[in-house]
């Protein structure tokens, strides 16, 4: 009987340069039960100017240890996907030295890119046309009034498909996608984030910022509206589960894979690391039963890497790793 | 909406006597969510003559009072784990004991049992205290073969029988129709050892004997797990498969349900697996534990 919650899904998940053991110990362990690995990608970035997304953990900017990183990850069939989901692009900010650095080892190591800005995603083809690009949900996420015409967005979608490897869809559109999945130009190449914890439709206020690259204590960080927080303070956690979450559940996710989508993603990698890794074992591995030996072994073998600094040594750590100053909660 | 998973079911959770924030913990989310709160008996032990256990937890008269108050208050039901096999006559008027056992008369609350002498001395002194059948006592009882016939005799005796894991696990299925009603049964879902472990006796020998004295001259017993590779141990667990307990519940007609104590040193880890085994897999229920991880962030032990 097999501890995967889904069969056949290529999951997405967020360790790149945040937790790498986490990868590397699902990779192991599985191949020693000879059950797949559902992982497929690992996403993430180290800081740079032309990462985005969630704030990065790793601070600088150590080559050796990313390429050690991403050669540990690639020997065991994951895929690095590296958010270089900067929104604001110039001329300047494309040129940087260390940013097309980490393009070059991506390319030669079969990384993939997820990207929100337009200039970077020409960039990017212009010095690898073979480079694997993958549109990122900050896209859709970024323009609001994708939601109010389904057409539109479908429109979006396909034209994002004639032009990136893989296009991630705003979670608020799954529904939508079941309904129109003969509408999209190939939903094989379509991924769906699964446990996006924000709110219907949400106005955005903080993909207007995490788009934005280098926010790590940023001022502004601390000032984020969060429009789900806002929601629940004045009708409560029960309302908001039952007329505003946009968490797929498990139904949802198996219309989703009848339909043909094979990748999926989760979010996490803005929360504390072992609740990240339980986000991540709860939806790859089932709820009830062996799954658990195998949650619990993953998350021991991942820990003795950490304690014997397989992938960083203690002083890399102490140097590299950035102390969000700011209360991070889960 | 998170849904509760089985519907019909009495849980009986391994929080009684664990820290009191952390069930109250549970229950705020409850409220937080307006989902139904699936916990109906909380069980739990002390260290005390009549306990298999090595907690090294001890409680004062008045202390045990405030608890089962606080308990009272929540509405649910004290099941108190009084489990080791072999207990002396002398440790039978044990000062706490009697005490727990006033404390659950006075709550409708019931006991686990393995002792026979035990068990008679509570009919006799206790006559009102529901006894329940722990699976420790088939450790000790229970010859291969002769399953049926066992717990039948069990059944007469016990308001409930706790299920030996390894049975339910192989083929107590195949004895169903030899028993008339099997709703006084209690199933564990999450026993994590192996079927069949040859060990247990040993196991729980040499838990009664930390009872008896004291738990820190004891080399803490090798669980036999520890020699097998991951991929035996999941062939010989006795887990309980999603569909294993979909069709004890649904289909065989079982209605408690036992969730072990495993991970509680662990509160994201349990949490997180109690809400899975209690509520169907939803996308809010990772809600839940975010709350649940929120709250321990905030309490510095996440």
């Amino acid at each position: 009987m097999s501890v995967l919650k889904y069969e056949n899904i290529q999951w997405s998940v967020p360790t790149l340069f945040f937790d790498d053991s986490f990868a590397i110990a699902y990779a192991d362990v599985l191949e020693s039960l000879n059950v797949p690995n559902p992982i497929k990608y690992v996403y993430g970035m180290v800081s740079s100017q032309w990462s985005g997304g969630r704030n990065a953990t790793i601070k600088l900017q150590d080559k050796d240890i990313i390429v050690k990183v991403i050669k540990e990850l690639t020997k065991r069939g994951l895929t690095p996907a590296f958010t270089f989901s900067n929104k604001i692009i110039n001329q300047e900010v494309l040129e940087n030295e260390y940013c097309n650095w980490l393009l070059d080892v991506g390319v030669e190591n079969n990384c993939q890119f997820i990207i929100v800005s337009d200039k970077l995603f020409y960039h990017i083809k212009s010095r690898y046309p073979e480079a694997k690009c993958v549109s990122s949900v900050i896209q859709p996420m970024a323009l609001p009034e994708l939601a109010k015409d389904v057409q539109k967005e479908i429109d979006f979608y396909n034209e994002r498909l004639d032009r990136y490897d893989r296009v991630v869809v705003r979670p608020d559109f799954s529904i939508d996608l079941l309904e129109h999945k003969d509408k999209i130009s190939d939903i094989s190449r379509i991924e769906v984030l699964v446990n996006q914890t924000c709110r219907k439709n949400c106005p955005g206020y903080c993909y207007s910022v995490i788009s934005k690259s280098e926010n790590i204590n940023s001022e502004i960080n601390t000032k984020i509206k969060c429009a789900v927080e806002m929601y629940t303070r004045e009708h409560g956690s029960a309302d908001f589960c039952r007329t505003q979450s946009i968490m797929h559940t498990e139904e949802l996710i198996r219309n989703l894979m009848d339909i043909g989508v094979i990748d999926f993603k989760v979010q996490g990698r803005h929360y504390q690391k072992t609740y990240c890794r339980q986000i991540i074992n709860d939806h790859l591995l089932k709820d009830i039963g062996t799954s658990l030996l195998v949650k619990d072994k993953v998350t021991d073998y991942a820990n003795k890497l950490d304690q014997t600094n397989y992938l960083y040594s203690n002083n890399f750590m102490d140097k590299n790793f950035v102390l969000i100053q700011r209360k991070r909660n889960v | 909406m998170p849904q509760i998973r089985y519907k019909n079911v009495s849980w009986n959770l391994p929080f009684l006597f664990i820290n009191p924030e952390l069930l109250d913990l549970y229950f705020h989310v409850f409220q937080n969510y307006e989902v139904e709160n699936p916990i109906k008996k909380i069980y739990g032990q002390i260290d005390n003559p009549w306990s298999a256990c090595f907690l090294n937890l001890k409680y004062s008269k008045k202390e045990l009072e405030q608890y089962f108050n606080y308990i009272k208050a929540k509405n649910i039901c004290p099941v108190l784990n009084f489990s080791c096999y072999d207990i002396p006559n002398s440790k039978l008027k044990d000062e706490i004991c009697n005490y727990l056992l006033d404390l659950i008369e006075n709550q409708n609350g019931e006991v686990i049992l393995s002792s026979d002498k035990l068990f008679k001395y509570i009919k006799k002194t206790h006559p009102n205290i529901k006894c329940v059948a722990s699976e420790i006592k088939s450790v000790f009882e229970l010859k291969k073969g002769k399953e049926a016939k066992y717990y039948n005799e069990l059944l007469k005796k016990f308001d409930r029988v706790i299920l030996s894991p390894s049975y339910v696990k192989t083929t107590f299925l195949n004895d169903i129709e030899k028993y008339n009603d099997v709703s006084k049964f209690e199933v564990i879902i999450n026993n994590n050892c192996i079927i069949d472990c040859p060990n247990e006796k040993n196991h729980q020998k040499v838990l009664c004997e930390l009872t008896k004295s004291n738990y820190k001259k004891h080399k803490i017993f090798e669980c036999s797990k520890n020699s097998l590779s991951l991929n035996k141990i999941i062939k010989n667990s006795t887990l309980l498969e999603t569909e294993e307990v979909d069709n004890l519940v649904n289909n065989v007609g079982i209605k408690h349900l036992t969730f072990k104590e495993e991970y509680c040193s662990i509160p994201l880890r349990f949490f997180s697996s109690l809400i899975q085994y209690t509520y169907i897999s939803n996308g809010n229920t990772q809600l839940l534990c975010r709350d649940v991880a929120n709250s321990l962030f905030s309490k510095g032990v996440l």
